[in-house]
């Protein structure tokens, strides 16, 4: 079986401003880590591995920094790396995106099944899994938090407003994951030497896919980003609960049950 | 010149950052209350690669180098709990690595690596301090076995099952040995209470006309002191990597109270006195910091840092002390309290100006090297 996961390098969380100018985040110079969401994705393809004796590809758009994201999956366990890479990717929106890792799917050829995170934590536009997956003509079940896969099909279950839901689809297919799908396993400093020191993080750019980026124009986007700002925290009021503690333990409950939080 | 972690470097540092959020940040108060570390912390310092970082390959560990290993040790230092005894492997692994002869390396190494034994190593002596040319502690050589006689005091891991560098005078000569540690003639006192807190385990270690294979022999007869320098060379560059991570912790945890303590309904941080206070202790962990990732580049590079470490300890420690203190005092006499991780950093603080050789011992170090050129 051979499964392609999809991953981003975001900013750590907290490091990244908004430049005022053109309302996109500021990245240079920023510490990158996998997105949580594509590290459970990995992890995914990592225990599928360890079962079905899997192949596993990690593949990520983004700029040279982000081979250190791929350095990082190979250290996991995955068997190979593609970084696509080109300043024509400069800014893509999630439209380009999905076309792109399109273009390096089909270039990579004889797959089973693409794992992707459900969104990333900066854009948290949770698109690029469902377009990739229409771009390459693929059954999707997203936001999965349990996966079964078996010889040609597989059992999907997802949390939905009402409840839980199991889906099956055939394979090859194309899954979004949750961060409740499994805890990601941490690299030995062995396997992270022997990640940056002996194995290949292969390279290509908008040649090695065939995209003639003259006609990139067309993929522009549809939408425009008006404006991006940090909001101000909403001031709410809040509750004192006085009284002994037990009392006050009571009260809270109540307050949680009336609000269906428990 | 570059002044930037590669990718490498930059991978390793983040997963030790990782673990020490994971696995020592939720339990450092308990440790330093009540010292029980977890059963399995051995383990997963083992599985996370951690232990044989300064081993070679052929013999189980990594080779990640000294750079990556104080890398690994700042971010493992950042909670400041005391779980970490068995970091000492890669101490004395490499030391054996380096010195030791085939046999102590195919014996002890492979075992350090995969942390199924604790390393450690002892000089200190009750009457003596640490002055090198004091030592009480006598071997004599019996036949196939070296006796040794003596007491080492504050000897960290000493309780431990594992291999221990002693050092003893053959006739008036500073030798060291490999020691197994738990034998017959070998005995530990309870561990001291020191104020840095209940986890670090730190005894005496009394030898009883202990007998030690002639195998065991480390080094040469009055190589000692070489052994010595090697050990607390690494040692130094370690402790500094730990003291700079403490500062830091004091600085964040200075931070995040200024901004959210309010006085007059202003969060303290909007106050000079405070402001000057955090620049102060910002300013002095940078160049702690990169002085260390320099020294143990250096070390990579096979350099003798006898005198460079000995003045990065003697910085990084003082940094620790003056940091640690101004945290207290940003969080005034709430930083008193154990409600609050200052109190536990300001108090693991003092350690490293006394550890490892004190500063005085630092001090005379650096003069003596400058003085020889």
């Amino acid at each position: 079986m051979n499964v392609i996961v999809c991953i981003k390098q975001v900013p750590v969380s907290g490091t990244v401003s908004i430049d005022p100018r053109t309302g996109a985040l500021k990245r240079e110079n920023v510490p990158g880590v996998i997105n949580p969401e594509d590290l459970c994705a990995l992890e995914e393809a990592l225990l599928l591995k360890q079962k079905h004796g899997s192949r596993v590809t990690a593949l990520s758009m983004g700029p040279p920094q982000a081979e250190g994201a791929l350095r990082e999956a190979l250290a996991m366990g995955a068997d190979r790396a593609v970084l696509l890479c080109d300043r024509a990717f400069a800014g893509s929106d999630t439209l380009v995106t999905s076309y792109v890792l399109a273009q390096a799917i089909r270039k990579l050829g004889g797959f089973d099944l693409i794992l992707c995170g459900k969104q990333s934590a900066d854009g948290n536009t949770a698109q690029v899994g469902p377009e990739l997956a229409e771009r390459l003509g693929l059954p999707q079940v997203t936001s999965v938090q349990r996966l079964e896969v078996y010889q040609e099909r597989l059992e999907a279950e997802r949390a939905v407003e009402s409840g839980l839901q199991w889906v099956e689809a055939r394979l090859p297919a194309l899954i979004t994951v949750t961060r409740r799908i499994n805890t990601p396993r941490q690299p030995s400093v062995e396997a992270i030497l022997v990640a940056c020191r002996e194995k290949e993080v292969i390279t290509w750019k908008t040649d090695d896919l065939g995209i003639d980026t003259s006609s990139m124009r067309f993929l522009e986007s549809p939408t425009r980003m008006a404006a991006a700002w940090v909001p101000e925290p909403r001031k709410r009021e809040g509750e004192m609960l006085a009284g002994p503690t037990k009392e006050a333990v009571r009260t809270l409950l109540e307050r949680l049950r009336q609000r269906q939080v428990i | 010149m570059q002044f930037k972690l590669t990718m490498e470097q930059e991978i390793i540092q983040k997963q030790a950052r990782e673990f020490a959020q994971r696995e020592l940040e939720p339990i450092a108060a308990q440790v330093d209350r009540d010292g029980k570390i977890p059963p399995d912390m051995t383990e997963k310092l083992v599985k996370a690669g951690f232990l044989g970082m300064l081993i070679p390959k052929q013999y189980g560990g990594s080779e990640a180098g000294v750079l990556n290993w104080v890398l690994v040790m700042e971010q493992l230092s950042y909670p400041a709990c005391h779980c970490l005894e068995a970091m000492s492997n890669n101490i004395v692994g490499r030391a054996i690595a380096l010195l030791g002869t085939e046999e102590q390396k195919e014996r002890y190494l492979p075992l350090l690596a995969k942390g199924q034994v604790i390393g450690s190593y002892a000089f200190t002596e009750p009457g003596t301090g640490s002055d090198p040319k004091s030592l009480v502690t006598t071997a004599r050589l019996e036949g196939d076995s070296w006796v040794i006689n003596g007491i080492k005091r504050f000897h960290t891991g000493g309780h431990l099952d594992g291999p221990a560098i002693i050092f003893a005078n053959v006739d008036d000569k500073t030798t060291a040995f490999l020691v197994d540690k738990n034998v017959e003639g070998y005995s530990c006192s309870k561990p001291f209470e020191l104020m840095v807190g209940k986890g670090l385990e730190t005894v005496d270690t009394r030898f009883d006309d202990l007998r030690v294979p002639k195998g065991n022999l480390f080094g040469e007869v009055g190589g000692g002191f070489n052994i010595l320098f090697s050990i607390t060379a690494e040692g130094r560059v370690m402790l500094a990597a730990s003291a700079t991570a403490l500062a830091q912790a004091a600085l964040d945890e200075a931070v995040k109270y200024a901004k959210q303590r309010t006085r007059r309904g202003v969060p303290i941080a909007s106050m000079q006195a405070i402001q000057w206070l955090l620049a102060e202790m910002a300013c002095r962990i940078e160049p702690a910091r990169w002085a260390t990732y320099r020294i143990a580049w250096l070390t990579d590079q096979g350099q003798d840092t006898r005198m460079e470490s000995a003045m990065l300890k003697l910085f990084a420690s003082r940094v620790a002390k003056e940091v640690a203190d101004m945290g207290i005092q940003v969080h005034g006499s709430y930083g008193l309290t154990k409600d609050f991780k200052i109190e536990r950093i300001y108090r693991q603080a003092k350690m490293f100006e006394l550890t490892e050789g004190s500063s005085e011992v630092q001090r005379s170090i650096a003069a003596g090297s400058l003085l020889m050129r």
